[in-house]
């Protein structure tokens, strides 16, 4: 698939917005009836601007918190990591990281990344994970990060997808209130009221004899490929209006022709076009490390290029400049690794890692943490970074500040988040 | 207790539960409704949508059922030998696939990937070095894959070989393109024997030693990947009750377990941990390092109390039941399976015979097809075939393509825990399902056509109703909505053209169900 290189897209991007969808009509789509056993809830308001869209970022595999955001005013973190560690920002070496105070650093990779976070609008919250399962299991992990409850296998939906069940949709006549640039619906979004993945968001369409016997057929009584069908058909119509391949960023951003870059492209495209979207998700594979993990030149290296000059883009065409847009990014990842390299230069499922929040409304430009330090004793189990921060509390405090619902019990079950002022 | 079936049909459970059996596989169904999430209001719901759905009774024919479960979509010939031997007598055939005779396909394949079948491990890591196993080892091992599903008579054996190998999974691209190695001397030959050498297999397979880092797992240096993921995913699962502390224990266990350059197991004794292990409650004593075997006995006893494990049972009973039968199976059913199981001492054959009991698939809601699933019985039920093109093969890249673009390309799948078997997972992607079971049925006379259907059996009586029923017999063994009866009859009303034919076989492919099985 070839992706049109930004800088020299020539179609002016047209931009279509709400009231123009309205006017030209969609093909109208089922109402979300509250499921019975949520509590319950005060519908969040719904005027136009009073809620961020969400953009949710998920790291799979596991990323090495201790190198996409290194502590290396701790002494101890370059004993355990002889071969893996990031060289100090005021050593001399080529691969020096860049320092984020005067304790933590990003890796040169990450470069694109430092002026969000001096502009205040990116945030890292370190030594943060998951606090009720000490599971090591990449799919455990995964999954009671997305549900949002930990240790519970009855739960089939996601955090976001509670959130928007038990809020009213931004705009009542959008066809699709939650997207996901994956083959297939992430737990995440698992069970969102209208809501699709769109893994390709540039051709969505539908090749048919008849829309319309489409449409019957699935009228019938296959009530959850009903809404499916109908929705996607409208979706179809809805996309067809956007000029993804003619869209252009804002204020000379670039995004890189890679999985993640493409994918957020895609995403300002739709939030530009005002189409209604309140909640976007896409994954980034590949974070798990386990042998020659290439910190400063390979695996690990290639995907925080990718991530960072992603993040840098979205934030340069997004949250920059006069854009009205109101937009949160969440980046999360399913557990850390050891503190310790293994014996083949890489590194083993840990417990802590780092989050990553950016938008107009973050409290960024630091690093929130309680670090709970690296000496042996200090470790989990005398091997990994301790998780100080619950990541419900940081997720909770977008959701209700944010998002501006105050439903919290329904998204994380059994929870008290307590809130640490990632936003301003 | 067995239920005979005429006994079942007696029941009136033919009819009346296949109601609610659409109805809890729409439960089941993404987006996956809150609602279904309590046991309580889930049968409320099921309530509601049965008497929404009326009198729309799918399969009532126990065969056809068993046949829709136990094979990638069903063709003609097929429909009739079940219908003539009957329930048992034809699950016992399939359960037996040697007795069948499958030489069309089986020199297909060997005719059209005889390099392949050739290659040695070593060949292939060589290839996968060169950093180009794309056309030589990835594409003709996935093409050959869905080849063998579509063109085999041996139907039930190519489920399981599905199931096995997302159960053990190794990815097609990584571990040196030595997931071939796997697919030929793991999965395939054991993939109806016992599940205890289905284990030992895939801990002597060099594709999953090298995927999951147990290469790099020493005496020096642990590695606990491969160790955690042959109780979580192969064995006892994820509640399977061992800690933190016997997934490293494990993994020195295992130390040792490793690969030769020739890419062909290998244990080397000099890389085993001879000190004292406690791992699962099992102890292994500190001995004097040795040479050889020496301390592979360590790991063979812990794979033998895996395959006998408890917990093991079970989980494969459910998964196996997840994978038949139902997306929660009931305690009753995973204790019957169970049973077998251990009465067996854990014959495949005989867990399946548990599985596919006739309560179980009468009582079987509906289930969503996966992508490959949908893609093969859109080419089984038509009855299409590869047309060669001058020059190109282009047998099948049809399918390819699409099942890469719906994120099920043939061990496309990125971690360990293979592809899911969940119906809230596929069923988002509804239009790429629309128009990938189009792109198949596309007519080869254009530049991206690929294979032809055979039109002339649905043409065989060339009228509005002759063509309803061969579609309503060849795509859905007979049985059809009443809903999609009349959309094909108002659309062929217009017109007895082929084009119309086909695209009405088109219509029927995109139905809503032909989207389950």
């Amino acid at each position: 698939m070839n992706h049109p290189r930004d800088d020299v897209a020539c179609d002016e991007y047209r931009h279509v917005s709400r009231r123009r969808f309205l006017e030209l009509g969609s093909i109208g789509a089922a109402s979300v009836a509250l499921p019975s056993w949520l509590p319950s809830v005060q519908f969040a308001e719904s005027e136009d601007g009073v809620r961020d869209v969400l953009v949710s970022v998920f790291l799979r595999g596991g990323a090495d918190g201790l190198t996409l955001v290194a502590p290396y005013a701790d002494p101890t973190y370059y004993a355990l990591r002889p071969t893996l560690a990031i060289p100090r920002p005021d050593s001399s070496s080529p691969n020096r990281g860049l320092a984020l105070g005067t304790f933590f650093m990003l890796p040169r990779t990450m470069a694109p990344l430092m002026a969000p976070y001096l502009s205040g609008e990116l945030l890292a919250v370190h030594a943060c994970g998951q606090s009720a399962t000490k599971s090591r299991s990449h799919f455990e992990a995964e999954r009671y990060l997305e549900q949002g409850k930990p240790e519970d296998y009855t739960i089939q939906s996601g955090w976001l997808a509670r959130h928007l069940a038990t809020s009213a949709p931004m705009s009542a006549t959008a066809p699709m209130r939650a997207t996901s640039i994956t083959y297939g619906m992430p737990r995440t979004l698992a069970g969102a009221p209208k809501s699709l993945p769109v893994p390709r968001p540039a051709s969505f369409g539908v090749t048919t004899p008849s829309t319309a016997a489409l449409q019957r057929l699935y009228n019938g009584a296959w009530t959850p490929m009903r809404d499916s069908a109908i929705d996607g058909l409208a979706t179809v119509t809805l996309l067809n209006r956007l000029d993804f391949n003619g869209y252009r960023p804002a204020n000379g951003a670039t995004y890189r022709n890679d999985n993640l870059g493409q994918a957020l492209r895609a995403i300002a495209t739709m939030i530009k076009g005002d189409i209604g979207l309140e909640a976007a998700h896409v994954d980034a594979n590949g974070w798990d490390t386990h042998a020659n993990q290439g910190s400063i030149g390979g695996v690990l290296a290639d995907n925080m290029t990718e991530f960072a000059s992603a993040l840098g883009a979205f934030w340069q065409d997004i949250m920059q400049g006069p854009s009205n847009s109101r937009v949160t990014l969440i980046a999360t990842t399913e557990f850390g690794r050891n503190a310790r390299e293994n014996g083949s230069v890489g590194t083993d499922h840990g417990r802590a890692s780092v989050m990553f929040l950016m938008g107009k409304a973050i409290a960024g430009g630091q690093v929130i943490t309680q670090w709970p330090g690296l000496e042996r004793e200090q470790l989990e189990d005398g091997q990994d970074l301790k998780v100080t921060i619950d990541m419900r509390d940081v997720l909770a405090e977008v959701v209700q500040n944010r998002l501006n619902n105050r439903n919290l019990s329904a998204i994380f079950p059994d929870y008290t988040p307590r809130f640490r002022g990632v936003t301003k | 207790m067995k239920t005979n079936r005429r006994e079942w049909l007696k029941t009136g459970l033919g009819t009346a539960a296949s109601g609610a059996v659409l109805a809890a596989a729409g439960a089941a169904l993404a987006p996956a409704p809150l609602a279904a999430q309590l046991p309580s209001s889930r049968n409320a719901r099921l309530g509601g949508l049965l008497s929404q759905l009326g009198q729309q009774a799918f399969w009532k024919s126990p065969e056809i059922r068993l046949l829709r479960r136990t094979s990638h979509g069903h063709t003609a010939p097929q429909v009739a030998r079940a219908l003539e031997l009957g329930y048992e007598a034809y699950l016992e055939e399939q359960l037996n696939p040697q007795r069948i005779d499958d030489t069309a396909c089986d020199s297909y394949i060997a005719a059209t990937y005889r390099d392949l079948l050739a290659m040695t491990p070593r060949q292939a890591m060589t290839i996968a070095d060169s950093g180009s196993p794309y056309f030589q080892l990835i594409r003709p091992l996935g093409r050959m894959t869905v080849e063998r599903a579509m063109l085999s008579e041996r139907t039930l054996f190519e489920r399981m070989v599905e199931f096995w190998s997302d159960h053990f999974h190794v990815p097609i691209d990584g571990a040196y393109s030595l997931k071939l190695f796997h697919d030929q001397r793991v999965i395939r030959p054991k993939a109806l024997g016992k599940v205890s050498d289905l284990i030992n297999a895939s801990m002597r397979s060099s594709a999953m030693l090298w995927y999951l880092d147990q290469v790099w797992n020493t005496k020096w240096g642990i590695n606990e990947n491969y160790a955690r993921e042959l109780m979580e995913l192969h064995t006892v699962g994820w509640d399977g009750g061992y800690t933190q502390s016997d997934v490293r224990e494990l993994a020195r266990v295992l130390t040792g377990w490793s690969v030769d350059g020739q890419g062909i197991f290998q244990y080397k004794a000099e890389l085993h941990d001879f000190e004292a292990k406690t791992v699962f409650g099992m102890n292994f004593p500190a001995r004097t390092a040795g040479t050889g075997a020496a301390g592979m006995d360590e790991g063979i006893a812990f794979a033998a109390m895996l395959a006998n494990h408890p917990a093991t049972k079970r989980f494969i009973a459910a998964k196996l039941l997840r994978w038949f039968v139902r997306p929660d199976p009931t305690e009753a059913q995973i204790g019957a399976v169970v049973t077998a199981y251990t009465r067996s001492g854990g014959d495949i054959k005989a867990i399946l015979r548990a599985v596919l009991s006739l309560e179980n698939i009468m009582r079987a809601p509906a289930k969503l097809k996966r992508p490959m699933h949908l893609m093969v019985s859109a080419l089984r039920t038509t009855g299409a075939r590869a047309v060669p093109v001058a020059d190109v093969r282009r047998d099948f890249d049809g399918l390819y393509f699409p099942l890469e673009a719906m994120g099920h390309r043939v061990g496309g799948w990125p971690t360990p825990d293979g592809y899911p078997d969940r119906a809230e997972f596929w069923a988002g992607m509804i239009i790429d399902r629309w128009n990938n079971v189009n792109t198949v049925l596309q007519v080869a006379n254009t530049a991206s056509g690929w294979t032809i259907v055979d039109l002339d059996p649905f043409l065989a009586t060339p009228t509005v109703e002759g063509v309803v029923d061969a579609i309503r017999s060849r795509l859905f063994g007979g049985e059809m909505s009443a809903d999609l009866d009349a959309e094909l009859r108002a659309w062929l009303t217009a017109g007895l053209t082929r084009s119309r034919v086909l695209d009405a076989l088109h219509l029927a492919t995109m139905a809503p169900e032909f989207q389950f099985y």
